[in-house]
């Protein structure tokens, strides 16, 4: 069996019973990504020699015994949002493209503390604003699945790279389902934690409200795993919470007997893909099957979550990106006075999105429109939490669709109203702060694979981890194979 | 007052667009501007959507968890060299930041 096909979890037990080396590991990977990426490009940056150094020195420890970690010598690559000391930090944009990350985020210093390689630094698109990754201004990555479509986004890079089987796991942002929503196209497990469960110490802000570091693997257990390596307190992050978490990989085993399963109401009547309707009424069979009460639940607001989402998440980055001047670091574009630097370094750094992004969240920012547009989509997001608050009483997880179809092709949508629907089932869990994750489940008569979306009340990852744990066990068993192409 | 393509008024004009475009310090071209309104204005017309909602007395949500300041001992701590935090400065004289001039000359 080849290393680079092989989960987190399979290489961490080899690792661990001295079958392979860590080194074996990342040349594995380090090869792939030589052999596939030109083809597919996952990476930004790779990162060969320091990972091989990291390989070399987690094999030490190993002998040693002194294991930093389960996962100590697993490889992994992170998205290019992640400050990773003295390495480059693109986030996909011209702006940053030739900034170097004076330090490492949280959840770098958390994979470095269980002594993980890093592969390299993924493609996205332009500041995480996207849901194909065709907005990274610095290069194209296509979906290993098929490579005439897109990943999804705006963690594309991170997606593609562990389903071509470059990388065993890997590390991306999620604002608005730019972790699940990829994970989905490229038929991986992705999580999204409870806003505040995973330090932004670190992750490039974009709508800080809404911002939270996620995981990509090709099964639930290593997901699991690796939110628990990243997760918890941190004192750099106010919004951190204190608490560490429960022990998540645990539950992917447990089972869903007497868990209460909900389902959206006439969710039959959304424009889903026939493909994509089958797989929904095939996991709610399985789960029923395997001891879980399958209720029908509503939330009427769900159909207003986009509007919300686009309206905060426009204001927020408005204001977040404001920092990007050519003063400190970053593009600078010489000009006649200081303010006509600013503004050709932010008309040249920044792409058409970007700044789409920025007008109108100066826009709906701006005085006599705040009140009728960003406070307005603040009270609806109120009323969305509470929705939610209210439906978790009657279910412990909620089912839907991750997305509506399976990966688009390139320039297929062109308008970005079309582009932001395709956030429909996955921005609701942004705005109300709740854990949420997709995992593959079924394929479409294209066979691409479809994602489901599994959403759970805040602080409850191990309730959606059970869910997730009996529809995984289901896959396996028909397709007998992983989320690598 | 504009009008789009449809023929029907615009939420959103294009001295509005070049107005944020000046607040965003953001040039746009000429020949971006026309379209950007278009965008940004059916963009708009979808959020009116929210006007459906009541939401009269209504809190609105800052944040997705609830938060409290975190207060902290005001001990001194490690900080980066002055060489680390400039080194990604376009322009850097003597560990300063340099920029165009700001002021006017008397």
């Amino acid at each position: 069996m080849e290393l680079h096909t092989m989960t987190a979890g399979e290489l961490a037990s080899m690792l661990e019973k001295g079958e392979i080396s860590s080194v074996d590991a990342v040349k594995s990977c380090l090869d792939h990504i030589a052999a596939r990426d030109q083809a597919v490009g996952a990476f930004l940056t790779v990162l060969a020699e320091q990972a091989l150094q990291a390989a070399e020195q987690s094999d030490t420890r190993r002998r040693e015994g002194r294991a930093l970690s389960l996962w100590d010598g697993v490889p992994i690559a992170i998205k290019d949002n992640l400050a990773l000391q003295g390495v480059r930090n693109t986030c996909g944009s011209k702006m940053l493209e030739h900034y170097i990350a004076p330090y490492d985020a949280h959840v770098v210093t958390k994979l470095k503390q269980a002594g993980m390689p890093i592969l390299g630094k993924t493609n996205m698109d332009e500041f995480a604003m996207g849901s194909s990754t065709e907005f990274s201004a610095l290069q194209v990555t296509r979906n290993p699945w098929d490579v005439e479509r897109v990943p999804g986004g705006s963690s594309g890079g991170s997606a593609a790279c562990v389903a071509a089987g470059e990388a065993p796991w890997a590390l991306g942002s999620d604002t608005g389902g730019s972790v699940r929503e990829p994970a989905s196209f490229c038929g991986l497990v992705g999580i999204k934690p409870t806003y505040g469960r995973v330090s932004r110490y670190g992750l490039v802000a974009f709508a800080s409200s809404l911002d939270q570091v996620g995981t990509f693997s090709r099964t639930v257990s290593d997901g699991a795993a690796l939110l628990s390596a990243i997760a918890g307190s941190d004192a750099k992050d106010s919004t951190s919470i204190p608490d560490a978490g429960p022990d998540y990989a645990s539950a992917v085993r447990r089972g869903v007997q007497g868990l209460r399963v909900g389902v959206l109401d006439g969710w039959e009547q959304d424009t889903v893909l026939p493909s994509v309707a089958a797989s929904m009424q095939e996991a709610t069979a399985a789960l029923k099957r395997a001891g879980a009460e399958v209720t029908t639940v509503s939330l009427n607001l769900l159909d207003k979550a986009i509007e919300t989402y686009y309206l905060i998440a426009m204001a927020e980055a408005s204001s977040n990106l404001a920092r990007y001047d050519g003063v400190r670091y970053g593009l600078r574009v010489d000009g006649t006075d200081a303010a006509d630097m600013f503004r050709r370094t932010r008309s040249e750094g920044f792409g058409q999105e970007v700044k789409r992004r920025i007008l109108l969240g100066t826009y709906v920012l701006s005085a006599g429109y705040y009140d009728a547009y960003y406070k307005k989509a603040q009270q609806v997001r109120t009323l969305i939490r509470s929705q939610f608050a209210q439906m978790f009483n009657d279910v412990d997880v909620l089912l839907t669709p991750t997305t509506a179809a399976t990966a688009f092709r390139f320039g297929e949508k062109q308008d970005p109203l079309q582009m932001y629907q395709t956030d429909y089932y996955t921005v609701p869990a942004n705005l109300a702060g709740l854990p949420a994750m997709s995992l593959p489940f079924g394929r479409c008569e294209a066979g691409l694979p479809i994602g489901l979306q599994l959403t759970a009340g805040a602080l409850q990852e191990p309730v959606m981890l059970q869910a997730a744990g009996v529809l995984e066990q289901v896959e396996q068993d028909r397709r007998g194979s992983y989320g690598a192409v | 007052m504009t009008f789009s393509t449809k023929g029907v008024f615009l939420l959103i004009e294009r001295r509005d667009v070049e107005r944020m475009a000046a607040l965003a310090h953001l040039h746009l071209k000429e020949s971006d501007i026309q379209q950007i309104t278009l965008e940004l204005d059916s963009i708009l017309e979808a959020v009116q959507a929210l006007n459906l909602v009541v939401t009269d007395g209504v809190e609105p949500m800052n944040h997705a968890v609830p938060l409290e300041n975190r207060m902290r001992e005001d001990t001194e701590g490690r900080n980066f060299p002055v060489e680390t935090a400039t080194a990604n400065g376009p322009h850097v004289v003597q560990g300063y930041f340099r920029v165009p001039r700001i002021l006017e000359e008397e």
